[in-house]
């Protein structure tokens, strides 16, 4: 039964993670500061810790690297940083998802708060590393915004998931 | 289903293994350009993405524009004409001017200016991450261009060419913090280095002593130093220049020329023999 409903369904997982790429590249409409860049939340790796605690036989941590791969190419940072990221979130959604599927959805914002703040920290330290930027603190909002958001991508995520895969 | 802990064990192996390669990767990328042909292919299969990316925006656009008067049409048509004709009377001396400059450079023994052609792009993208300045145009390897053109605006500099794919190139901004443009004041003669700011914040000049020729207005241009950027585009003007107790060198700041953030086009430069062949008779503009 789970080899026939392994493949159900996968062109919803594949389109919001389409959806969540094209929405990390939009760009700012014009006119709006370029501080507003800030105030974005990382739709790539909600999504990819809704779908690795809903179905973690399906998405895990390679559909996170594949997937953070694309999202390198696409915006032109260092090719792995962006697959690192998402690899390290998947792999903390893995470790718990049976607890963060008990909790209620504000206190799966916290640990989606939690999860990502610290892949932010790793992220933000290899870049200075590596590329020589001066950051801005003003990144770590950007997991704040996210856990904010993180209520309606899990009910709209799960309402696509419940209608379309089981 | 799986037992819980031997799950938990499997994720930690995983893991490290997956984030040992993007560890890899990244050293690698930011070390060397082995990586730049696959980025440069998948970055031209990607481009659908990147084309839908821009449909908010463009379809704003295209809503505003929906909704412009023909007065405000004809008015538009009637100025540019106005300021056609300015420009090409004074473009007229131009050509006289640049013939006479090459003559005396040939008779002081220096070699000629290089002729350049521009070929004429549209900014279909900006990067969204506020610490980059960054910009996509719709340009690629198809229409030659190549990694490390220059790109200007009809004010000022621009940037330079970091990737390209098929149909599209990104362009590192002047005021990237990653970049940095020798110049020199037109006034003095003084040379200096500008590096980015940030984001589309001001350019910095580092390094300069206090008791330089410097002064708040003079219009810095390229240099042509360093072989990056060819000499003389306008880049930016001086709009602070000070100095600090105990600071050896002068604070300098200089505001870009170049409309850094409207969304509009740019323009790539190609020496003549660059240039793609169809392009060499109709959208170049300079230097014939």
């Amino acid at each position: 039964m789970a080899i026939e409903a392994s493949s159900k369904g996968s062109w919803v997982i594949l389109s919001s993670l389409l959806i969540a790429l094209i929405l990390t590249i939009l760009p700012l409409p014009e006119g709006v500061p370029m501080g507003m860049g800030y105030l974005r939340p990382d739709w790539l790796a909600l999504v990819i810790v809704y779908w690795t605690i809903a179905l973690p036989d399906r998405v895990g941590m390679l559909t996170a690297f594949f997937v953070g791969l694309l999202a390198d190419v696409i915006s032109g940072s260092l090719l792995g940083l962006h697959a690192m990221g998402l690899v390290m979130v998947a792999s903390f959604a893995l470790a718990a998802y049976q607890r963060i599927r008990m909790l209620a959805v504000w206190q799966q914002a916290t640990m989606v708060f939690l999860i990502l703040t610290l892949v932010q920290i790793v992220s933000v330290l290899i870049t200075v590393q590596l590329s020589g930027r001066a950051f801005s603190w003003l990144t770590f909002l950007i997991p704040l915004v996210s856990a904010l958001v993180w209520p309606w991508i899990f009910l709209g995520l799960r309402a696509l998931r419940r209608r379309f895969i089981n | 289903m799986k037992p819980l802990f031997q799950k938990r064990v499997g994720i930690g192996v995983k893991a490290s293994g997956l984030i040992f390669v993007c560890v890899i990767l990244v050293s690698v990328d930011s070390s060397t350009l082995w990586l730049k042909s696959f980025k440069t292919l998948a970055g031209t299969a990607l481009e659908p993405v990147l084309m839908i990316s821009q449909w908010p925006n463009q379809a704003a656009d295209s809503f505003s524009d929906f909704f412009t008067t023909r007065k405000t049409l004809r008015d538009e048509i009637e100025r540019l004409n106005r300021q056609i004709l300015t420009m090409r009377t004074s473009s007229q001396k131009m050509a006289a001017l640049s013939q006479e400059n090459n003559r005396l450079r040939q008779l002081l023994g220096s070699s000629e200016r290089v002729q350049e052609a521009v070929l004429i792009t549209e900014i279909i993208g900006v990067d969204p991450n506020p610490n980059h300045a960054r910009i996509t145009v719709d340009k690629g390897t198809s229409d030659n261009v190549a990694i490390g053109q220059a790109v200007i605006d009809d004010r000022g500099l621009v940037g330079k060419v970091v990737a390209s794919t098929l149909g599209t190139s990104t362009i590192l901004l002047i005021t990237d913090q990653t970049q940095a443009v020798p110049v020199r004041s037109l006034r003095s003669g003084l040379q200096l280095i500008v590096e980015g700011g940030g984001g589309f914040a001001n350019l910095v000049g580092r390094y300069v002593p206090g008791t330089a020729d410097l002064r708040v207005g003079d219009t810095l241009v390229t240099s042509g130093l360093g072989q990056v950027f060819p000499n003389g585009y306008p880049v930016a003007v001086v709009s602070q220049f000070g100095q600090s107790q105990g600071n050896s060198f002068a604070t300098i700041q200089a505001k870009p020329l170049a409309h850094l953030s409207a969304r509009s086009h740019v323009l790539i430069l190609f020496s003549t023999e660059e240039m793609p062949e169809n392009y060499l008779n109709g959208a170049a503009i300079n230097g014939h």
